[in-house]
C-alpha cells in the first residue's frame, strides 16, 4: 500500500510538504521560509478619484449577475434587490461578514468616502456604495 | 424636536440629541484614523507577524535542544540544569508566541483591522490561528453576535459562554452551584469552549437549534481542534521519540499558560462588576449613538503600560476595541485619550483599573452569583 502510495515522486514530495505544513499549522511553511526576506512595503493604491455616488454598474462574476448604482442603497441592498443573497452579519460594517473580494474597479466606502480600488481588496458589502464601474467576486 | 429632546432608555440622562452628537463626535475619531492609515500602519503588523513567527520556530527549537540535553539522554552535554532551564524557556515562549498570535494577531486580524492594506493573506477572510477554534466560526460568534449585541442578554453569547452565571440577569438554577468547578475548568480548556461555542450545545440540549444544523459546526470545530492535537500533542512529540511525554507535557503547559492568560483578559474586558448588561427590548430599537453608549457601558479598560497592552492584543482598550472593532488595534492607546473625555463630557463611565483589580472584580461577582440572589438586584446591574 505504501509502495504504491509513493509510486509517483510527485505524490512523494506532496506527502512531505503536507507533513511538514502540519507540522507549523495553521501558519504555512512560507512564513518562515521568509522570515530573512526583507519586509513587504506598503504603498497606497493610485488614482483615488471618486464618481459620483450612485453611478456605475458592477458586475458579479461569480453569480454572471449585474445591477446599476444607486446614490442611498448600499452594494449589499443593491444585490439583495438583484436577487442576489449574500452572507451578512451586521448590516453596519462592523463584523465583516458580508466581505467580498474586489475583482476590478473601484466601490466608495460611505462611511468615509474613502475610494477601494485596489484588485483584491474585500468590499464591506453593507457599507460602500458604487461610485464606478466595478467587478466583485459575488 | 421633541423627539431629539427624549431621554434614551439605554442611557437615561442622555437625550437622543446628545447621543447622536456623541455619535458624531466618535464617527470622526474613526474616520480620522482610518484615513490617515499608511505604510508605517502596515509595516507594523508585517513586523509583528515576523517577530511571532520567528518566536515559534525558536521556541520549539529551544524544547528540542533541552530535550537532547537531558541527563538520561547521554550524549557529551547533557546537563539536568541545562535541560531543564531549556524546556522552561521553550515552553514560556511558546506560550508567549500562541497569546501573540492568538491576540494581537489573529483577533485583531479576524475582525478585519488590516483589510485596508488589501493584502491577500493578512485579511479577515482568508486569516486562520493557531487556535483550536475554527476562524469561520469565529467570525460568527465574536464578530457578529458579541460585538454587535454586547452584553445584551439571550443574543451575546459571550455573557456567561452558555456555562456561567455572570449577572443576575440569568435566572439562577441549581446548575450554577458548581460554577467555581466550571470557571476553573473553563479557564484550562478555554482554546477548546471556544472551539465548540458555536455549536451551542445547550440550545442543541433544549431542543432550540436542530442536530443536524449544529453537527456540521460540530465536525468542522473537531477537525480544527484535530488538527490542532496532532501538531502540539502528537508530531511535535513525536519527534522526541523516547522523550515524547516531555515535550507533550512542554505543549500542553504552553496550551495552558495561553488559555489562562485569554481568559484573564476577556474577564477582565467584560464581567467587572460595574459593566452593564442588557435586555433585547431595550435595544430593539437604539440608534447609532446608543449602539456606541451601550459598547461604553458594556466593556472594561485594564491600565498599563506598552507591554501589557500588546499581550493583551490591545484588549486593555476593550472600550475603544468595542466602539471601533475594525480599526487597527496599536491606534486604541492613541484615541484613548479622546474617548475618555468625550465619556466624561456624556456622563458615560469610563471604567478603567489594573488588571488584578478587574480580574477580582470579575471572580468576585461570579463566585456571589453561583448562589441565589439574596437582597434585590443590585443597582448597577439592573438594565
Amino acid at each position: 500500500m505504501l509502495g504504491a502510495r509513493f509510486s509517483h515522486p510527485q505524490k512523494l514530495s506532496r506527502f512531505v510538504i503536507g507533513l511538514l505544513d502540519a507540522f507549523t499549522f495553521p501558519i504555512p511553511l512560507s512564513a518562515y521560509r521568509g522570515l530573512t526576506q526583507p519586509l513587504p512595503t506598503w504603498e497606497p493604491s493610485q488614482g483615488d478619484s471618486i464618481n459620483r455616488i450612485g453611478e456605475g454598474t458592477v458586475v458579479c462574476a461569480r453569480s454572471d449577475q449585474q445591477f446599476s448604482g444607486s446614490a442611498t442603497q448600499s452594494i449589499l441592498e443593491l444585490a439583495e434587490t438583484a436577487g442576489l443573497t449574500p452572507k451578512f452579519g451586521c448590516r453596519r460594517g462592523l463584523c465583516h461578514t458580508c466581505d467580498r473580494p474586489l475583482l476590478s474597479g473601484q466601490v466608495v466606502d460611505r462611511r468615509t468616502g474613502q475610494v477601494l480600488n485596489r484588485p483584491g481588496m474585500l468590499v464591506q458589502l453593507c457599507v460602500t456604495q458604487v461610485a464606478g464601474d466595478a467587478v466583485l467576486d459575488l | 424636536m421633541s423627539a431629539n429632546s427624549q431621554r434614551s432608555k439605554i442611557a437615561p440622562h442622555l437625550t437622543y440629541k446628545e447621543l447622536e452628537d456623541l455619535a458624531n463626535s466618535l464617527d470622526q475619531i474613526r474616520e480620522r484614523i482610518m484615513a490617515g492609515l499608511g505604510a508605517a500602519d502596515a509595516q507594523y503588523i508585517y513586523r509583528l507577524i515576523r517577530w511571532q513567527r520567528a518566536m515559534d520556530l525558536f521556541a520549539r527549537i529551544l524544547i528540542m535542544l533541552g530535550v537532547v540535553t537531558l541527563p538520561d539522554v547521554g550524549l557529551a552535554i547533557a546537563s539536568g540544569p541545562l535541560a531543564m532551564s531549556l524546556l522552561v524557556t521553550g515552553t514560556l515562549l511558546l506560550a508567549a508566541s500562541k497569546i501573540l498570535d492568538n491576540m494581537e494577531i489573529g483577533h485583531n486580524i479576524m475582525h478585519g483591522q488590516w483589510d485596508w492594506m488589501g493584502d491577500d493573506k493578512i485579511n479577515s477572510r482568508v486569516w486562520e490561528w493557531d487556535h483550536a477554534c475554527p476562524s469561520r466560526q469565529w467570525k460568527h460568534t465574536h464578530n457578529v453576535q458579541h460585538h454587535c449585541w454586547a452584553n445584551v442578554m439571550g443574543l451575546d453569547r459571550d455573557v456567561g459562554y452558555g456555562t456561567l452565571r455572570v449577572t443576575d440577569q440569568q435566572r439562577w438554577q441549581p446548575y450554577y452551584l458548581g460554577q467555581p468547578l466550571y470557571f476553573v475548568l473553563l479557564a484550562l480548556l478555554f482554546d477548546w469552549a471556544i472551539a465548540i461555542h458555536d455549536v451551542q450545545f445547550d440550545r442543541v440540549a433544549k431542543g432550540r437549534k436542530p442536530w443536524h444544523e449544529a453537527r456540521v459546526l460540530w465536525r468542522e470545530s473537531l477537525a480544527k481542534i484535530g488538527r490542532q492535537g496532532l501538531k502540539d500533542f502528537l508530531l511535535w512529540p513525536l519527534l522526541a521519540g523516547p522523550w515524547f511525554f516531555v515535550v507533550l507535557i512542554a505543549n500542553i503547559v504552553a496550551n495552558i499558560l495561553r488559555n489562562l492568560w485569554t481568559f484573564i483578559v476577556i474577564f477582565c474586558g467584560h464581567f467587572p462588576e460595574q459593566v452593564r448588561v442588557f435586555s433585547q427590548d431595550l435595544v430593539a430599537s437604539e440608534t447609532h449613538g446608543e449602539w456606541y453608549a451601550r459598547q461604553i457601558m458594556a466593556s472594561s479598560n485594564i491600565s498599563g503600560g506598552p507591554k501589557l497592552h500588546l499581550a493583551t492584543g490591545n484588549l486593555s482598550f476593550q472600550i475603544e476595541h468595542h466602539l471601533f472593532p475594525d480599526m487597527p488595534s496599536h491606534c486604541y492607546q492613541r484615541i484613548a485619550p479622546e474617548v475618555e473625555a468625550l465619556c466624561e463630557k456624556y456622563g458615560l463611565p469610563y471604567n478603567r483599573g489594573s488588571l488584578s483589580r478587574q480580574f477580582a472584580s470579575a471572580t468576585t461577582s461570579i463566585m456571589r452569583l453561583t448562589l441565589p440572589d439574596k437582597a434585590p438586584m443590585r443597582e448597577s446591574r439592573a438594565s
